[in-house]
This record gives structure tokens, sequence and C-alpha cells, in this order.
């Protein structure tokens, strides 16, 4: 109790933003008459020495008693090892996470990997469509592990697609079959950090065996290799190594090998030898199967029209869609809604339903209008000042001010290059008239809402 | 003679018990609560106007994961930007990192990178993420287009500043857990003559606070007028 105590005393002397930057992360650990206080990386430890340690020294000689009562700022999250023999072995790090593989020499299988797979991700709660036909069909091929046609197995799509998922279930699922299979998933960043991290600790050949040692290896986002030459060359082998021993490989990217810059030309060209498929953005089925799916793994059923209101308006990508979800689901817990209405999902999810309405672009509203009048989108750009098309030109101009965030000059400017006094009157001319006259009160309320929903 | 005083007055900082939701932003109170003592992977993106109270929540709910015995950090951009991006590091074993301001990092390659590869981490190590963001994170360009998607994974919430009628009983609160009573007529005297915004009040509630325990005097109108005269 003696740091949680020191830390109420502190809080009284320290600004309390600083108390929740650099005191609150410390791990105490008490030994032999020395507080250790395990700061998280170099950068916190600094400070603290720094700053803080003096008034800290101070406190627990107040609550302690004991003048001799030492207290000694270190890095490390771990306290496994002894901090005292550390200490003796004039180390100022007490322990740090450093790239241990845990080899075991004489059994491959009994090796122990951490694999960071997310057992959430698996091929049960992968929702199939149109859109991810092929590559989900070709993970399941690599997962089932019966012969290794597709290897690497190179899965590639725009952001939020599902390719992390698809990568962890095909982990998860070898797992299933063989829980001592070595399975390693990891983002590209981190095979990089680690290499970086074994040339700085000269365990270079540790990484390599470790490395060419799995029985599959799932490199999420390769692109971010691109102009890290050294980290690619080890790839590289580590790829030739594991293809020969017909290991599993599996990548994922945002574009097709051949087009992912910075990548070294044999690496390029290993990596094409495999299978590529890609995942495309959901369609409304998929969106919507997804949002049932996942409402059900939370106790929840949503309706069909809820359903398909969400799944239309969040249709650039999956995590969005989730995100829109999870927001749903916890106002519905939170409130202990029985029945989500179409009300309690636009309440819950208000914030994000303007932020969608404000990617509504000049163009698209200009498109709106120019169909609604059955006009040219050229004739709302023209010189031309007659009344059937001054009209939805100026509606145009009201539409922009409402649902863009454009300043007048730049509505104008997109308005047949007019200047935003124009965009002024037009905009006060076109707000009467709606409300003075019913068909153009109707034109405004169908636009809008053709556009906003 | 400051310090001494500073340590006498009352210690209601930024904790949850301290925190007036109001209205708008219940819901999103009772969410952080409840994921600061989940086990699970959570992530929280509250973005809004100065003054809404969004460092409050972060540091709230740092305190409270320490006070569950949990490992919490709280990291504001404003101030740790400079640091480089190693100041991530060794954060494996935190079950609770707030990042405050994060769209700073926006068109910093090393800073997005470092965010990216955090979020990816905290997810397999089922970390909860708390960020706070000056602005809505769906206007706001990142050069990684993944960094921004991971943003928007988990709960976004706007939090909406307090309106009038809710910055006094925000005042009223902070005043009780500071054995301080402000009856009506101190309220609409207050009301009548000083700002509305609830920065500014807990700054009249410091001084109001500090004046009182200096002169040993209870708080008066007169009291009200004399310090913040000065």
């Amino acid at each position: 109790m003696l740091w949680p105590d020191c830390l109420n005393r502190l809080k009284l002397d320290i600004k309390e933003s600083n108390v929740a930057s650099w005191l609150l992360p410390l791990h105490a650990k008490e030994e032999e008459g020395t507080l250790y206080l395990l700061a998280p990386n170099e950068i916190v430890c600094g400070i603290v020495n720094e700053n803080y340690h003096k008034i800290i020294q101070k406190h627990i000689h107040d609550i302690t008693g004991d003048l001799e009562h030492k207290v000694t700022i270190l890095v490390g999250t771990q306290v496994e090892q002894k901090a005292s023999s550390l200490q003796k072995a004039g180390t100022k790090k007490i322990s740090e996470t450093i790239y241990q593989p845990n080899i075991d020499s004489n059994s491959m299988k009994k090796r122990t990997f951490i694999n960071y797979l997310n057992k959430k991700m698996s091929f049960g709660n992968y929702v199939e469509g149109k859109s991810n036909q092929l590559a989900l069909a070709a993970s399941w091929h690599v997962a089932d592990n019966i012969d290794n046609d597709y290897n690497p197995l190179y899965i590639y799509g725009g952001v939020g697609l599902g390719k992390t998922h698809l990568m962890h279930a095909i982990g998860n699922q070898l797992r299933l079959q063989d829980p001592e299979a070595s399975v390693i998933y990891l983002h590209s960043e981190a095979f990089v950090n680690d290499m970086i991290s074994a040339l700085r600790t000269n365990s270079m050949d540790k990484f390599k065996e470790h490395y060419r040692s799995v029985d599959a290896l799932l490199i999420d986002d390769i692109q971010f290799f691109v102009n890290k030459e050294r980290s690619q060359e080890e790839f590289f082998h580590t790829f030739n190594i594991l293809l020969e021993l017909n290991k599993h490989i599996v990548l994922t990217s945002d574009t097709l090998p051949r087009d992912v810059k910075g990548l070294t030309d044999r690496l390029r060209s290993r990596i094409s030898k495999g299978l590529s498929v890609e995942l495309q953005p959901p369609d409304l089925e998929t969106r919507v199967a997804i949002l049932r799916k996942k409402s059900e793994e939370a106790g929840l059923h949503l309706s069909n029209d809820v359903a398909f209101f969400i799944g239309q308006r969040f249709n650039t990508n999956i995590r969005e869609l989730e995100g829109a979800l999870v927001k749903l689901i916890a106002t519905v817990k939170l409130t202990k809604t029985s029945n989500i209405t179409m009300d309690v999902v636009k309440h819950a999810l208000q914030d994000q339903l303007i932020s969608l309405n404000s990617k509504i672009s000049i163009d698209l509203i200009k498109k709106a209008v120019a169909d609604f009048f059955n006009i040219r989108i050229a004739d709302l750009d023209s010189k031309s000042r007659k009344r059937a098309l001054v009209r939805p030109r100026q509606l145009a101009m009201v539409l922009c001010k409402e649902l863009t965030q454009s300043s007048l000059p730049e509505i104008g400017r997109n308005l047949g290059n007019r200047d935003h006094a124009t965009v002024i009157h037009g905009n006060k001319k076109m707000t009467k008239l709606i409300k003075e006259e019913k068909n153009m009160e109707e034109a405004y309320r169908i636009i809008k809402r053709s556009l906003t929903n | 003679m400051q310090q001494s005083l500073f340590n006498l007055s009352g210690d209601d900082g930024n904790r949850f018990e301290s925190y007036y939701s109001g209205e708008d932003n219940r819901l999103i109170f009772s969410a952080i609560k409840l994921a600061i003592q989940s086990t699970d992977h959570q992530q929280i993106l509250l973005w809004g106007e100065p003054s809404g109270g969004k460092t409050h929540l972060l540091q709230g709910a740092c305190y409270a994961a320490v006070e569950q015995g949990a490992k919490a950090t709280y990291l504001p951009l404003k101030k740790i930007l400079d640091f480089g991006v190693s100041i991530l590091e060794g954060l494996e074993g935190y079950s609770l990192i707030c990042i405050d301001d994060i769209e700073l990092v926006s068109g910093n390659p090393s800073w997005e990178v470092a965010l990216f590869n955090l979020i990816n981490h905290a997810h397999y190590q089922q970390q909860t993420l708390l960020f706070s963001s000056g602005c809505d994170p769906n206007e706001k360009n990142y050069l990684l287009a993944d960094l921004k998607s991971r943003l928007l994974w988990g709960m976004v919430h706007k939090i909406e500043v307090l309106n009038e009628t809710e910055c006094f009983h925000a005042f009223k609160q902070r005043a009780s857990l500071r054995g301080m009573n402000f009856d009506k007529v101190l309220i609409d005297y207050i009301k009548k003559r000083y700002t509305h915004n609830i920065k500014e009040l807990i700054n009249i509630l410091n001084k109001l606070d500090e004046a009182s325990l200096v002169t040993h005097r209870v708080i008066t109108r007169a009291l009200i007028k004399q310090v913040l005269k000065e």
C-alpha cells in the first residue's frame, strides 16, 4: 500500500494531468527497503526521475518514517525477475520485453509461440457474400490444410473489408485442427520491429530460427514493408524456406502484388506465384447479414427496416458499420430499450448520421436537383436566367449551404462560377419561396430526403 | 503558503465522481464506466468542442482503472508529441490506454503508424482504448486510411457541451464535493454577473474555495464580489 498512499499525497502537490500522464502508469514493486517504480519506457522513466523523484522520495520518507527507504525508478513492465539481482548486475532495466522465441530444440511441436491470434475472429462469425466469396473459399482451403496449392495466399482489398478477420480465421482454424501447430499472426510492422530488436540485441539467429520454424506465417498489410529493404530481404529468405517446407504463408495488402510500390522485384515475383484474391466492398445484402449476425451475437434482434436503414447508410467499409452497431448496442443496453425502432436508431447514431450527411458533395446535390427537375447538370451551371433554370439553381444553392461544409464562394464557383453575392441572393430568395410556395417546398423536401436518406 | 492552502482545498479533480454528464452525455459516461471494467477489448472515441469534458473523462477513467488495480496510462498528445513515438513503448501490460487529442497525429507519418500499431495490438491483447478528438473523426484526414477506419471501429461519440442549466448543476455538484454549499441566491448572483462556461465556473469555484479557507469565511455574495473583483 506504500505506493498508493504516496500517490494520494502526490496528487495534492502535482497537477493532476501530470499525475495521470507520468505517475499513474508506474508499476510499484517493493523489495528490501527499496520502492521500485517501473516505467513503461525510457521517456516516462526519464521524466519521472528528473521531475518527481525528489518529491516521491520525500513522501516515502514521511510515510515510512524511514530515511533509509530508497526509491528507484526504472524501465520495466514485468516483475518476474528479481529487481535486486538485476541491480547487482548493473543494469538499469528491471525487465524488458525482448524477443524470446522460447525454443525447445528437441521438438518443433513443443515450441511455445505467441501467436497473437484473436480468437474472436473465426470463420464462424465471418459473413459470406458475393464480395468475399472467393477469398473466403481460398481461406477455408488453406485452413483445412488438405494441400498447399495456394501458397502464399495473398488477400487484398481496401480498408475495413475483413482481410485481417480472414487471416485470424485461418490461424484459428489451423490451431483448432492441431492445437500444437505453431501459427504466427503479425502485422508487417511488428515483423520489422522484431527484426530491429533482434539486430539490436544481436540475436538474429534466434529471430531467423523462430520465423523459419513455424507451421503458418500470417503477415498483415505487407505494403508496410515498402522501402524497408533489409526487412524485405529477411522476409524473402523466411518466405522461401517456409515454401520449401510446404508451410502456409498468408499475406494481406491493400492492392495487387504488382501494384505494391517499393516491394523488391524478387519478393513481388515470389508472392505472385501464389493465389491472389480480392475482397470487395460488401453489397447491401452482405452488410445487412453482417449487422444481423453481430447483433444476434450481442443478443439483440434488428428488424428488417432497421438493419436496412443502417446497412444503406454505412456502406463504405465494415469497420464503420460495426462501429455504428457497437454504439447502437451500447445505447440499447444502457437505456434498457426493448424495442429497437427507427427512432431509437436515429437517436443513437445521430452523430454518425450527421457526419455521413456532411459527406454529401456539391456534385451530388447538382445531380439530384437536375434529376428532379429533369434538366441537365450543365443547365445549372449555365448563364441562362430562364425561370425554369433559375429556381433549380437557387434550390441547389440552398441545399449546398445546408448539407455541405462548403463556403459561399466555393458553392458559387461550382455553380457556373458565380460570385458569393449571387449565392447569398439565391439562398435568400429560395428560402422565401420554400416557405411560400407549396411546389418549391415539396421539391426541397423530396430532394433533401433523397440526399440524406 | 500557497502550497499549503492548495493542500487543504478539496480534491475533487478529474474523477468520475466529479464529472457531471448532463442529459446528452449520460449514456456515454455509463458506457465508459462499463468499458474500464470489461476484460475484453473496448474502444471508445469521444469527440467534440473544448469544455465538453473529454479530458476529464479520460483522466477519470485512468484514475478509476488504477483504483481497481488495473494498469492505466493517460497520454495527452499536445504534451507528448515532441517526445516521439517511443513514448508508446512498453504499454503491452496496460489494460487501459487513454490518448487525448488524437487528431494531432494527422499528417505525421511516424505517429500515424505508431497509433495504427497500438490499435492493432490492443485488439489482440484485449486492452481498452479511450481516445479523444477535438474534431469529428469522420471529417479528419489521415495519411493512413487504415488508421482512420480503425479509429472508427469502436464506439464513436460526440460529447456535447453542457447547457447553462447543466453548467450550474455541475458547479453545485463540484462545490458540494468540497463541502461547499451554494444556495439559489448565490447561484443566481453568479449567474447574473459571471461566465456560464463550465471551465470558468470551476475556476471561480477554485478561487472561492481558496478564499474561504484563507479568510475562514463562509461563501456569501460579499465574498464572491470581493474575490472575483480581484
